[in-house]
């Protein structure tokens, strides 16, 4: 199937549009490449009907045409073609699976200290960029790591997938902050092992579309991790967080906490999973969203899921959505506050925790301000 | 939705440098009459007319009549984690000065005017480097309200039971910031259950209101005949009239 040199093959005849024009070029593929386009071969582009896509129609895309082209290489960041993928989610999910098939070899970086990338799209409609990029942080290390993307085209789509492996005693810090009005998915599988430390924080201020996945499996105990996550969306931006936290082995920790704004027609989306395996006792999770709907015509779409199979673990979780509190709204107002001045000042208070999580200070201003920006441009 | 009146014919005129004392049961519509004269979107005027030096306030959306100089102090204040008092004063302050036609006053100019109204209500720091209310107690989030009068300097300020819940301390300290800004260019509706607040805050005038009207008006000696007589007194003078 997927070993023809042509691409994929689809098996649904609805999709043999989307086979002719998405052709991913017919170089040697290693064996975890062959895996994840016969994985594609199998499932297809999600539609609507899969639980995992249900609220983003990312075949539409696919549907309109998209040329796939060798992406552009994420400056200062060196191709490897001889290692092996850190987790297997090439194998069962579709944009890691899309993302590595397509891919010429492995974006490296090994992160220590402070470090910056771009993740750039492409410049041209209808055209479909994937990348496969490695963060590996070794032993005892610690690295903060930000990336940054621009993303223009709303006919075009650029996908990444990003594995991350925090080594044993070693720790991250990433930052993600995804500004622009095209299409953008980006995958992150995370493994971390005993002792480690991981805090995520994607800041993501707008888009057509996009799909963040973050993706964490705690393979050695006493690790801990921390994501946040904060969206503003306005126009008819549609932004989807998917989380997963697996608690594979005991004593770990894990918190989260996403928050949106929604403003005018967008929709939003926020699958929060957290695995407590039977084996992961005195797991700690938590996991919390919230949203606040500034729009008339916006959606929020939330749903968190715990599954928790081992018995001595402490775990909560909760999802609130709701609109601006008035009385707080009426009370900048009668201090002389116009609208717009007081719901950005309000907006901003809402996002305060996330940005508050962010370690780095010349970061943690320059997204305040950011925000600052676009919120009281929100409403 | 149930719509329910709750004023009905209610004429008061406060002339610059009048305090006025509203007292009068619970429910007889004292906070609503606040609450109208502010802007809040939950009641629907009917009829009538409110003016501030001779301007329709009705018209006006709240911020409007906030920077026009009318001040409310809340019975509630609201708590908004995550505003600092500092930043919230300094927007409101500097959205006052703009619609006055002023400039927006400098980082370093702003906290000196601060500091000096600070010192004129008795303030302490703290507070102020909060976010707004969070976490204040009934006393401290009232002497906020004091303190942001004092910022904002309104021509026409309402005081909506701002002594429910103080005890004698934070009375006190309320009670000295009004007087500290009292002068002959201010007016002050206060509207209080109790006569208590009235010998901290000695008004020019007291009103008595019950179902939505003013019912007796005097000097403060009515607030003290109120006091000793209780409502009781002016629902049955009503009733037999």
């Amino acid at each position: 199937m997927g070993e023809t040199g042509t691409g994929w093959g689809m098996s649904a005849t609805e999709t043999i549009s989307v086979q002719k024009e998405v052709i991913f070029s017919s170089k040697e593929k290693s064996s975890f490449q062959k895996e994840a386009s016969s994985y594609l071969a199998n499932t297809g582009i999600p539609t609507r009907k899969s639980e995992e896509w249900r609220y983003t129609p990312i075949k539409r895309l696919f549907d309109a045409g998209l040329r796939h082209e060798d992406a552009r290489a994420i400056d200062g960041v060196a191709i490897q073609n001889d290692i092996e993928p850190i987790t297997d989610f090439h194998n069962k999910s579709f944009i890691p699976a899309l993302c590595v098939a397509g891919a010429h070899g492995i974006g490296l970086i090994e992160s220590e200290g402070n470090s910056e990338i771009e993740l750039i799209g492409p410049s041209t409609s209808n055209t479909l960029w994937t990348r496969y990029t490695q963060i590996r942080v070794t032993q005892g290390r610690s690295g903060n790591l930000v990336i940054r993307s621009n993303v223009g085209h709303t006919t075009s789509l650029v996908a990444d997938f990003v594995e991350i492996s925090v080594e044993a005693d070693a720790s991250l810090e990433l930052v993600v902050i995804e500004q622009g009005t095209g299409n953008q998915a980006l995958s992150i599988a995370v493994r971390q092992d005993e002792g480690s430390r991981f805090t995520a924080t994607t800041v993501t201020l707008g888009g057509n579309l996009v799909r963040n996945e973050l993706n964490v499996a705690f393979e050695g105990p006493q690790a801990e991790c921390h994501l946040y996550g904060l969206f503003l969306a306005s126009g008819t931006d549609l932004i989807d967080n998917h989380t997963l936290v697996d608690h594979r082995v005991p004593d770990c920790t894990s918190n989260e906490l996403y928050k949106g704004v929604l403003a005018g027609k967008s929709t939003g989306v926020f699958n929060g999973k957290v695995y407590v395996q039977r084996d992961a006792q005195r797991t700690n999770g938590f996991q919390q969203n919230r949203n606040i709907i500034i729009g008339d015509q916006a959606t929020m779409n939330s749903k968190p899921e715990l599954e928790i199979y081992a018995d001595d673990v402490k775990c909560s979780h909760g999802s609130t959505t709701g609109q601006l509190d008035d009385e707080a709204l009426f009370y900048l107002r009668s201090r002389g506050l116009g609208v717009v001045e007081a719901t950005g000042l309000l907006l901003t208070a809402f996002a305060d925790d996330v940005v508050a999580s962010l370690g780095n200070e010349e970061i943690r201003n320059e997204m305040s301000e950011l925000i600052r920006d676009r919120m009281s441009g929100l409403s | 939705m149930g719509a329910k009146e709750i004023l009905k014919g209610f004429t008061l005129t406060v002339n610059p440098g009048e305090v006025h004392a509203i007292m009068g049961p619970n429910g007889s519509g004292k906070s609503t009459l606040a609450s109208v004269l502010a802007g809040r979107d939950a009641y629907e005027v009917t009829g009538g007319s409110a003016t501030l030096e001779g301007e329709d306030l009705l018209e006006m959306e709240p911020e409007v009549r906030a920077r026009e100089g009318l001040f409310l102090a809340f019975q509630y204040p609201v708590e908004i984690p995550g505003v600092s008092n500092m930043t919230f004063l300094k927007t409101a302050v500097n959205e006052v000065r703009k619609h006055r036609g002023q400039e927006p006053l400098e980082a370093k100019d702003f906290l000196a005017y601060f500091r000096e109204r600070q010192k004129l209500v008795e303030i302490d720091t703290n507070l102020v480097n909060r976010s707004v209310n969070e976490g204040f107690s009934g006393g401290e989030k009232k002497k906020n309200e004091v303190f942001q009068m004092a910022m904002l300097q309104p021509k026409m300020a309402i005081l909506d039971e701002t002594d429910s819940g103080l005890d004698i301390d934070a009375l006190r300290v309320v009670a000295n910031g009004v007087n500290k800004l009292r002068n002959k260019d201010k007016g002050f509706i206060v509207i209080t259950h109790y006569q208590r607040l009235l010998d901290y805050i000695v008004p020019d005038f007291v009103h008595v209101m019950y179902d939505g009207r003013i019912v007796r008006s005097g000097t403060k000696e009515l607030a003290l005949e109120l006091e000793e007589k209780g409502y009781e007194w002016v629902k049955q003078e009503l009733v037999g009239a």
